[in-house]
């Protein structure tokens, strides 16, 4: 048998085994390596690669909205496209600029000065409209890049800027109610696994979710619709009068919320950085007034809540001038004998002089703290003013009968507003609310109140007031189908320590419907020059505001049923 | 010898056979890497779509409410001939009469 085996059939044999014996040699080494890999040196190059390849993506989420009550939106977020330039990376500056400038529609040689080639990055237009980021996509410029940014809107330009404020490039609430409420607005930053490939590309590990880092949107209780009545008719008022600017703050009586905050001047926090920064002032939280007499309602209030007066009482108003020890006090026009719902109606300082005189120094400041002058409203606006409500004695009884009417204090038109609304709700203090009330208890809203007056009182000042807009210096912020109680005010202006006879502020107080009251507001004109009386200036502007609300809030017509 | 022969044979077709299979079973676990590695670029593509999109949605809601701002309505309206109604001219009745005068 070994002598017939041909040497040629052991050769692709012995061939096959040797290229058997290498492959197995090499698996084998491979085995061995990949061992060593593996199990003996794995945990720490395991390690290496982990710390090479793993690094942590940071997502910044968008800037939650600000909505009105109605779900009407007021500050939005998006991404937009920021433009830049590397210039060491450009070819052509020349050319570059040129197109770069056509985008823009800018001169070429300012466009030109920023391309220094000495430098590695600059930016050529942050926050580019659409228009012109599809341009740039267009013409492909080797050299300049888009950056997508987070830009905060307000589709509703110039509305309600100085309350809503406004966010800076990075997404932080700077003023209002963008820094009132920007940890909730702002989210947080969530610092996400994720794994960089060879080219450096990052691939998150995780699904990226949204919990956790989204801003919450936040719901207040403006009313665009008629935040936009307001601001229009505060603007003819103040063009009309030639004011130097004018306020009107509105809010719910029951439950707080600010309905309308309108100031003209106004701004556009889109373009915030170009903006006179004086016109920022929220002025209905921050600037205090003397209210002049659209403060009696509260002095009459008092008296009565304290039982020194009735309201059918009559006072001698000395027609037209009352002296009180050095100081004669005048009314606008002379008045005899007047009952107290009378001397609200027509506004007589001697009048209200002479109830304050049986109040009292103390019971008048201490009563019209209660009603929340002198102190913050508790809105939380950054910022607030307190105003002045100063100590009296009994013996200073210019000081005292100068209060009565509203001069020598000085007030914010949020607390006049909220101190109207205690006459209007019948008694309750009411802490002014940026944000809407959540609760769909009405009866969570008297939780934890202070009530200031009777409701009693309250209803006998409200029957007073609405005499004031029936017959008395309120007549032009009357409407047809509803009832308006209100108080005119037209206070001097203090010049270089003297109250001048040029300068004055208008004011009105209105609360309508007054049998129901859904709406009060305080109306503000600054040093009207025409007309300055707050009866011709700013009641007419109470008048169309409160016309629009009727119907915005749908309150029925008085007397139908 | 045919027989030693066919056993070195059936040997070497079991070697073989054995060095296909973890070759075989390599390229399976390379090619299931591969696919993930793939899958999670397509993933990647996915939710930069998304986030392209949602960018989108988000520029679409702010043009919206520009469109819808009051200042232009109004404006727009306007231009319609159309005003607001004076003082007096719109009521909204009280629910007992409003319910007493549906037909």
């Amino acid at each position: 048998m070994r002598r017939t085996r041909t040497p040629r059939s052991l050769v692709p044999h012995g061939r096959l085994l040797v290229l058997a014996c290498a492959i197995l040699a090499c698996l084998g080494a491979l085995s061995l390596r990949a061992i060593q890999l593996q199990a003996l040196d794995g945990a720490r190059l395991a390690d290496i690669a982990r710390r090479q390849a793993q690094t942590i993506l940071r997502l910044h989420s968008l800037r939650a909205d600000i909505r009105d009550r109605n779900g009407t939106l007021l500050a939005v977020s998006a991404n937009v496209d920021s433009v830049a330039a590397s210039p060491r990376a450009i070819a052509d500056l020349e050319r570059t600029a040129a197109s770069l400038a056509r985008v823009f529609q800018r001169p070429v040689p300012d466009v030109r000065a920023r391309l220094n080639p000495a430098r590695g990055f600059v930016w050529i237009k942050r926050w580019a409209t659409p228009g012109e980021a599809e341009r740039l996509r267009t013409l492909n410029l080797r050299g300049v890049h888009l950056h997508p940014e987070r830009r905060r809107f307000y589709p509703n330009g110039d509305m309600a800027a100085a309350y809503l404020g406004f966010a800076d490039r990075d997404g932080r609430g700077l003023s209002g109610l963008e820094l009132v409420f920007d940890r909730e607005l702002r989210g947080s930053v969530a610092a996400l696994p994720a794994r960089r490939d060879a080219r450096g590309k990052k691939l998150l590990s995780v699904d990226p979710g949204t919990n956790g880092r989204t801003g919450r949107a936040v719901t207040i209780g403006l009313d665009a619709q008629l935040q936009h009545i307001a601001e229009r008719a505060l603007e003819r008022a103040v063009a009309r009068s030639g004011a130097r600017r004018g306020t009107l703050v509105a809010l719910d009586p029951y439950s707080g919320e600010l309905l309308i905050v309108a100031e003209v001047p106004t701004f556009d926090p889109n373009r915030f950085w170009l903006e006179d920064p004086a016109r920022f002032r929220a002025r209905a939280f921050v600037d205090a007034f003397e209210p002049g007499s659209t403060l009696k309602p509260f002095t009459i209030a008092l008296a009565l809540e304290e039982g020194v007066v009735a309201p059918d009482e009559e006072f001698d108003c000395e027609n037209g001038s009352w002296r009180v020890l050095d100081r004669n006090i005048r009314d606008f026009r002379p008045h005899g004998v007047l009952t107290v719902s009378d001397i609200l109606r027509l506004s007589s300082n001697i009048g209200v002089a002479k109830i304050a005189e049986r109040l009292g120094s103390a019971r008048l400041v201490d009563g019209l703290r209660r009603f929340g002058f002198g102190e913050r409203s508790g809105s939380g606006f950054p910022g607030e003013a307190t105003g002045v409500v100063r100590n009296l004695g009994e013996h200073q009884a210019v000081e005292r009968a100068n209060l009565a009417f509203g001069q020598g204090i000085s007030v914010t038109a949020l607390q006049l507003a909220s101190a109207g609304a205690v006459l209007a709700n019948g008694g309750w203090r009411v802490v002014p609310r940026l944000a809407r009330h959540s609760g769909s208890d009405p009866a969570s809203l008297a939780e934890g109140r202070e009530r200031v007056i009777s409701q009693r009182t309250a209803d006998l000042v409200m029957d007073m007031l609405r005499d004031a807009v029936a017959r008395g210096t309120g007549r032009a912020a009357s409407l047809p189908h509803h009832e308006v109680a209100g108080k005119t005010g037209t206070a001097q202006k203090v010049v270089d320590g003297r109250y001048s006879r040029e300068r004055h502020v208008a004011s009105f107080l209105g609360i309508v419907p007054a049998l129901n009251p859904r709406l009060v507001a305080a109306v503000v004109l600054d040093e009207p020059e025409k007309s300055y009386t707050g009866g011709a200036v700013a009641a007419p502007v109470f008048r169309e505001v409160a016309s629009f609300a009727v119907e915005q809030l749908a309150a029925p017509v008085e007397g139908a049923e | 010898m045919n027989a030693r022969l066919r056993r070195g044979g059936y040997g070497m077709r079991v070697l073989l056979a054995a060095v296909l299979g973890v070759v075989l079973g390599a390229a399976i676990l390379v090619g299931v890497r591969t696919e993930i590695t793939s899958l999670r670029y397509e993933l990647h593509s996915l939710r930069d779509d998304e986030a392209r999109l949602r960018s989108e949605v988000e520029k679409l809601r702010v043009e919206a409410a520009v469109l819808t701002a009051p200042e232009r309505l109004e404006a727009r309206a306007r231009e319609l001939g159309l005003s607001y109604p004076r003082p007096g001219q719109v009521v909204s009745l009280p629910p007992s009469i409003a319910t007493a005068t549906r037909p």
